[in-house]
């Protein structure tokens, strides 16, 4: 009764924040429709990494990389090839997912600080390869006058078009995430945060779960780059480095790791952080950095169950007895 | 009857330390066995080895015919091979219900695609998965508390949820692992009653138990080890009376009491 309860009013809250997403650019305003904007497409990627981090436990350092992956790729493939830019969105989506679940299989042998080492590791060696590729990618300079996708006759060229376009992918990936945890998968992820050895001996291929989610969440990276391409236009390297990744993981911690929902609130309030910190230079950078370490400080197993151990301490010590 | 389980010479050495020592023992199939022996005897060690959680030494392991080198747990809980765990293993974040189901995971197949945009097959075969779970709890007595948290149940109660949890996987074979450790009495005898309904499901039970009552009470065959070897082998009154198993338990020189 109480679940059911508890579904109405999140079923109340969804459609809620469906009708404020559909009116709040009407008010006209273009900075906050292009912040609106990124924070959507972040919020893609954030729940993403909430699958892996939150329901799976699996910690990746690396996250931006794929953003950076798709981004790149949709980039390069409808500029320099010629591709219908919808088509190289798909092809970069397929392709990163494909690239992240090989990876998994070596990857996913480690665990803990170990993973959270080689996921660095990746991200920043993918990164590299974006500066200095640079024939390809345009290296540090960047890759200009990406195209935009468009409809039949009609470009997603201005802001209110992208804004409702990105909103409508974010919404999608939310309503689809919730179902993969609601299902037999996501009984299995669970599982696997919970205890790897107990859910190997019910017959599940925990290497196999792991690397498929973090193809899933490559995906959602994919897209999310894609679509900054497209949406701005221009790609240099620096948006895909350790430091977006790190963002990434502030932005999952903070609208909660197992909550797909959440993601929205979570890269909603570090990207406003960061807007409103912008006057005072790198600041926020140092803010979530300090995050990050106050959590590795109070939960020694890592980052993944610091906000769960944060909660039962402070419960434990508000609980009367 | 047939033998479902056969160990061949079997040996495990972690660093110099031989923890089963050229083992050979045949489980019968429907037949209900408990291994004893004292600590470190090996009896963890040896459902380790069958349950493939890591390779033997040297040595084999036949199951129903087929030689099981080369596969690994899950593959080996996928041809019907269940256990518990002496430290249960419980995912502690999940309803005890979700806890039976996840134990149906690899008796369903439908995907990633499937969930995410809930087509026809995925909700036919949850609904198998929820039915199949509530009937295995309620197996094990426990159907009343499908919805709480797995954390929340005492000790006991939650080693019967992770006995509903390996019978899920519609095992052939089932491997306890002290079951009745930190139960109380009337515990203790509910677990000793599951044990003998899990047989009259045609699953086959070997357990390990220190509890001697419970032992004595439950198992059709008893196999004591120590030092990594078989020193009796037959009946509970068999090996109650067996001059080696005594000497294992309570040393050489023994007086009468």
């Amino acid at each position: 009764m109480l679940s059911l309860i508890r579904g109405r009013v999140k079923m109340l809250a969804i459609a809620a924040l469906v009708v404020l997403l559909i009116i709040i650019p009407l008010q006209g305003n273009a900075y906050y429709t292009s912040v609106l904007i990124i924070i959507g497409i972040h919020a893609i990627v954030t729940v993403g990494l909430c699958l892996l981090m939150g329901y799976t436990g699996q910690v990746s350092l690396g996250q931006a990389a794929f953003y950076g992956l798709g981004a790149y790729i949709a980039a390069v493939l409808s500029k320099t090839y010629h591709l219908n830019p919808w088509l190289a969105m798909a092809v970069a989506i397929i392709a990163t997912a494909a690239f992240a679940f090989a990876i998994g299989f070596p990857i996913f042998r480690l665990r803990g600080n170990y993973l959270a080492m080689a996921t660095l590791g990746l991200g920043i060696i993918i990164w590299i390869l974006f500066r200095e590729l640079d024939w390809i990618t345009g290296g540090q300079p960047g890759f200009l006058d990406i195209p935009t996708l468009s409809i039949g006759g009609f470009a997603f060229d201005s802001d209110l078009s992208f804004y409702y376009l990105v909103w409508g992918f974010c919404i999608a990936v939310m309503f689809i995430s919730q179902n993969i945890v609601n299902s037999r998968i996501g009984r299995a992820m669970r599982a696997i945060r919970d205890s790897e050895s107990a859910s190997q001996s019910l017959g599940i291929n925990t290497i196999m779960v792991k690397a498929k989610i973090l193809a899933l969440s490559a995906a959602y990276a994919a897209l999310a780059g894609s679509l900054y391409a497209y949406y701005v236009g221009f790609i240099d390297p620096p948006p895909f480095g350790f430091l977006f990744s790190i963002r990434l993981v502030a932005m999952a911690v903070v609208g909660g790791l197992a909550s797909i929902w959440g993601a929205i609130f979570g890269a909603a309030t570090v990207r406003l952080l960061t807007e409103f910190l912008h006057p005072f230079g790198d600041i926020d950078t140092v803010l979530f950095g300090l995050l990050l370490m106050v959590i590795i400080i109070l939960s020694p197993q890592g980052v993944t169950r610091g906000l769960g151990d944060i909660w039962r301490r402070l419960s434990r010590r508000l609980s009367p007895s | 009857m047939a033998d479902i389980l056969q160990m061949k010479g079997l040996t495990k050495t972690f660093g110099g330390v031989i923890a089963v020592n050229e083992l050979d023992l045949e489980i019968q199939e429907g037949e209900l066995t408990a291994i004893i022996g004292p600590n470190g005897a090996g009896k963890t060690t040896l459902f380790n080895l069958i349950a493939g959680v890591f390779p033997p030494t040297s040595g084999q392991i036949i199951f129903h015919g087929q030689d099981l080198a080369g596969t690994n747990d899950y593959q080996r809980a996928r041809m019907g091979i269940a256990r518990t765990f002496q430290d249960v293993r419980l995912f502690g974040n999940m309803s005890v219900l979700d806890n039976v189901m996840v134990g149906l995971h690899s008796r369903s197949k439908y995907g990633i695609l499937s969930a995410a945009f809930r087509l026809p097959q995925g909700h036919r075969e949850e609904d198998n998965i929820r039915l199949t779970a509530i009937n295995t709890l309620n197996l094990v007595g426990l159907g009343r508390r499908a919805d709480i948290n797995a954390s929340e149940l005492t000790f006991g109660q939650q080693k019967l949820v992770s006995i509903a949890r390996a019978l899920a996987t519609k095992p052939r074979i089932i491997m306890l692992d002290e079951p009745a450790a930190g139960s109380n009495v009337l515990e203790t005898q509910e677990i000793s009653d599951l044990a003998k309904r899990i047989l009259e499901m045609e699953i086959t039970v070997i357990l390990v138990e220190h509890d001697m009552r419970f032992v004595m009470g439950t198992a059709e065959r008893i196999v004591v080890l120590d030092g990594g070897e078989k020193i009796a082998d037959g009946t509970p009154s068999q090996v109650q009376n067996d001059r080696r198993v005594i000497v294992a338990y309570l040393g050489e020189q023994e007086d009468e009491i």
